[in-house]
C-alpha cells in the first residue's frame, strides 16, 4: 500500500476500497521489479510438492 | 480471458451491478474484509489433515457466502465496516437485510463476480525470490 501510494499519489481509500485487487498486485510486481526484486509465480501448496517428489522417488527407484 | 485480456479490457468492464445494486471490486480492504468475517470462498487453505472434521459446504453455505460478498460490496462502506466489526451475529443480520433488497435472480452474476475477482488477483500473485548467489549486504541501502 505503502509503495503505491508513494508511487502514484493515490490516497489511502483508493487504494482498499476502489482498485481492483488484481490490479494492485500488477503494479506491485512492478514496483517489486523496478526495485531489483525477483519474482516468480507463487509455489503450489506444500503438500502438492512433496506428492510430485514422493512420485519422483518412487519412479527413479523403479530405474 | 487470459491475462492479457484481462489487462486489455479490465478497464473498460462497466461497474458490476447485478440486480441493480452497483458493486465496489474486489479490491484489498474488501478482500481483508471477506477474510476477517470468515467468508466461505475466501478462507485460507486449511493445513492437511484439518479439513476432514469440517463439513462440507452445501448450497445454503455457497449462497451466504455469495450474500455476503454482495453485501460488503454493494453496502454503503461505513455500514459494512461497522457491521464486520461488530459480533457474528450482528454481521449476518446486516447481510439478510441487505440480501431482502437482492433478486435470487441475479445470485449468479455474483458469483460470476467473486470467481472473475478471484481468478484475476490469482493470476497477479507473486512471490519474490533472492537472486542467484546475491546476500543481505547486496541489498540497497535504507534511504
Amino acid at each position: 500500500m505503502f509503495t503505491l501510494a508513494e508511487k502514484t499519489g493515490w490516497s489511502e481509500e483508493f487504494i482498499l476500497w476502489e482498485l481492483p485487487l488484481w490490479r494492485a498486485l500488477a503494479y506491485q510486481h512492478a514496483a517489486l521489479w523496478q526495485s531489483g526484486a525477483w519474482t516468480v509465480a507463487p509455489s503450489p501448496p506444500v503438500e502438492d510438492q512433496f506428492a510430485e517428489l514422493t512420485a519422483l522417488q518412487i519412479d527413479d527407484d523403479e530405474h | 480471458m487470459n491475462t492479457e485480456e484481462l489487462r486489455a479490457y479490465d478497464f473498460l468492464r462497466p461497474v458490476a451491478a447485478p440486480g441493480g445494486i452497483k458493486m465496489r471490486p474486489l479490491s484489498s480492504g474488501s478482500f481483508a474484509l471477506l477474510r476477517r468475517t470468515g467468508n466461505l470462498f475466501f478462507k485460507p487453505l486449511e493445513a492437511p489433515g484439518r479439513t476432514a472434521a469440517a463439513a462440507s459446504p452445501d448450497d445454503q453455505d455457497h449462497l451466504s457466502a455469495a450474500l455476503e460478498y454482495a453485501y460488503i460490496h454493494g453496502a454503503p462502506l461505513d455500514a459494512v465496516l461497522r457491521a464486520a466489526h461488530s459480533s457474528p451475529d450482528v454481521f449476518r443480520a446486516e447481510v439478510f437485510r441487505f440480501s431482502e433488497t437482492i433478486p435470487l435472480s441475479s445470485i449468479p452474476e455474483i458469483i460470476r463476480e467473486v470467481e472473475q475477482g478471484i481468478t484475476a488477483a490469482a493470476s497477479q500473485s507473486v512471490e519474490v525470490i533472492p537472486r542467484p548467489g546475491a546476500e543481505d549486504r547486496d541489498s540497497p541501502p535504507n534511504s
